[in-house]
């Protein structure tokens, strides 16, 4: 269901966008998928790691995307259905959890490119274009 | 070989509410006057695709204007407006497209409005059938969506113009208005627009959007169609006005015509023109049999 964390972390770091929009970042983004929860650890924007989040509170965290697996397996769909098409939609149409925060708002880019890496991998491709 | 693309630009200057505007705006074509208008927060570029249609052009003059303070449109001159919070409301918002026509001398044109532009279309039918001889509401409906309207104007001023946060999130936060099917670079150049915005603007926009443009049931039953007609198009991916809300006010106004567009989102002019104009040239044609 999740793509592999090592992929994960290995492409995340050097995709230039998000690299980029996630520049000055430091704490942490949880994604909770269902039982299973991802800590990515920001340092000063460079993603230097990713831990077990189980356990985390909200509080600790500076990003929190949660969903259920099915809501995550709709989202990382290659052509998702309506409204799943980012996370912001997902959350207010479908019921994914999505934190309010001036951190979230300023790296929304981020998080939308997180998705996208998150969506190439999980369908096995390398190419970037939505099209 | 140097390449243009067959639009020009001018500003005309507009009186709205005592206050005189220098408002730019782009045209191309020759025909029956088709006004269009752009998005909360945005500006006439999304139309450079229509603009450059010789499947328009060659029967509608196609005028794409910048709202003041959005695009090449600068805030009023002659007037303190940084002392005071931008909001669009539905007089303003009805009162530029009019007062735009009657600079140009425009004869019973069309109004073309997508999102805010939408919402517009549907109220200018209603309020306005002697002055345009058809609106296409994109993206209208009688409100926008509810989960929308009940985070109210302070919890999207905290999204949307808030000084801890950069321009760049306004642009990405409209991937949740975007079909997965749109092609990337056109998704890239919505966001890449809505990055450009002025401070405040797009917040201040959706006051209009999500508030003061709230048709009741009456007033929907009221617009003539035999007088204005009016078209509704809505694309399958948004979320703001979806097919459902578009769906409920078409039902209400007698002899009105809707398409949902598959695949297609929030953005359609700029999503995927390609895609869009299938829905809008039978329209344009169906005006000009009319005409």
């Amino acid at each position: 269901m999740l793509p592999d964390q090592k992929a994960f972390i290995e492409t995340a770091r050097r995709d230039f966008e998000f690299t980029r929009e996630t520049r000055y970042l430091t704490g942490i983004v949880k994604l909770a998928f269902g039982d299973e929860t991802w800590a990515l650890n920001f340092a000063d924007g460079a993603l230097a790691g990713i831990a077990d989040g189980r356990g985390l509170s909200d509080q600790e965290c500076k990003i929190v995307v949660e969903g259920t697996p099915d809501q995550w397996d709709e989202l990382l769909k290659p052509k998702p259905r309506p409204f799943y098409q980012c996370i912001q939609s997902a959350a207010v149409k479908h019921g994914m959890k999505l934190s309010v925060s001036n951190e979230t708002f300023a790296y929304l880019p981020g998080l939308n490119r997180m998705t996208t890496l998150l969506r190439d991998l999980r369908n096995g491709r390398a190419g970037h274009d939505q099209a | 070989m140097t390449r243009h693309d067959p639009i020009t630009g001018r500003y005309v200057y507009l009186t709205v509410e005592g206050i005189e505007y220098r408002v730019y705006y782009e045209e191309a074509g020759q025909g029956i006057p088709l006004i269009v208008g752009h998005t909360a927060g945005s500006d006439g570029r999304q139309y450079r695709h229509m603009l450059c249609d010789g499947d328009v052009t060659s029967n509608y003059r196609v005028i794409a204007m910048d709202l003041p303070y959005h695009g090449k449109s600068l805030p009023p001159h002659g007037a303190r407006w940084w002392e005071q919070e931008y909001n669009m409301t539905k007089a303003r918002m009805m009162a530029f497209p009019n007062a735009l026509s009657d600079a140009l001398g425009l004869e019973r044109p069309v109004y073309l409005g997508s999102s805010m532009g939408g919402h517009l279309a549907v109220d200018l039918a209603s309020n306005f059938p002697e002055r345009y001889r058809a609106t296409i509401a994109v993206e209208g409906a009688l409100r926008s969506a509810t989960e929308y309207v009940d985070v109210g104007m302070a919890g999207i001023r905290n999204e949307f113009d808030n000084p801890n946060v950069n321009r760049t999130s306004i642009g990405a936060a409209m991937m949740l208005n975007i079909s997965p099917y749109s092609p990337e670079a056109n998704v890239r150049e919505i966001q890449w627009e809505y990055s450009c915005g002025g401070p405040g603007i797009f917040a201040g926009d959706l006051y209009y959007y999500y508030y003061d443009h709230n048709m009741s049931d009456d007033e929907a039953r009221a617009i003539d169609t035999s007088k204005c007609m009016l078209y509704m198009l809505t694309g399958e991916y948004d979320p703001n006005t979806s097919p459902k809300e578009t769906q409920a006010l078409a039902d209400l106004v007698k002899g009105s015509k809707f398409w949902a567009m598959k695949d297609l989102g929030h953005f359609p002019v700029t999503e995927d023109y390609t895609k869009f104009r299938q829905y809008l040239l039978p329209i344009l044609s169906e005006v000009r049999a009319g005409s």
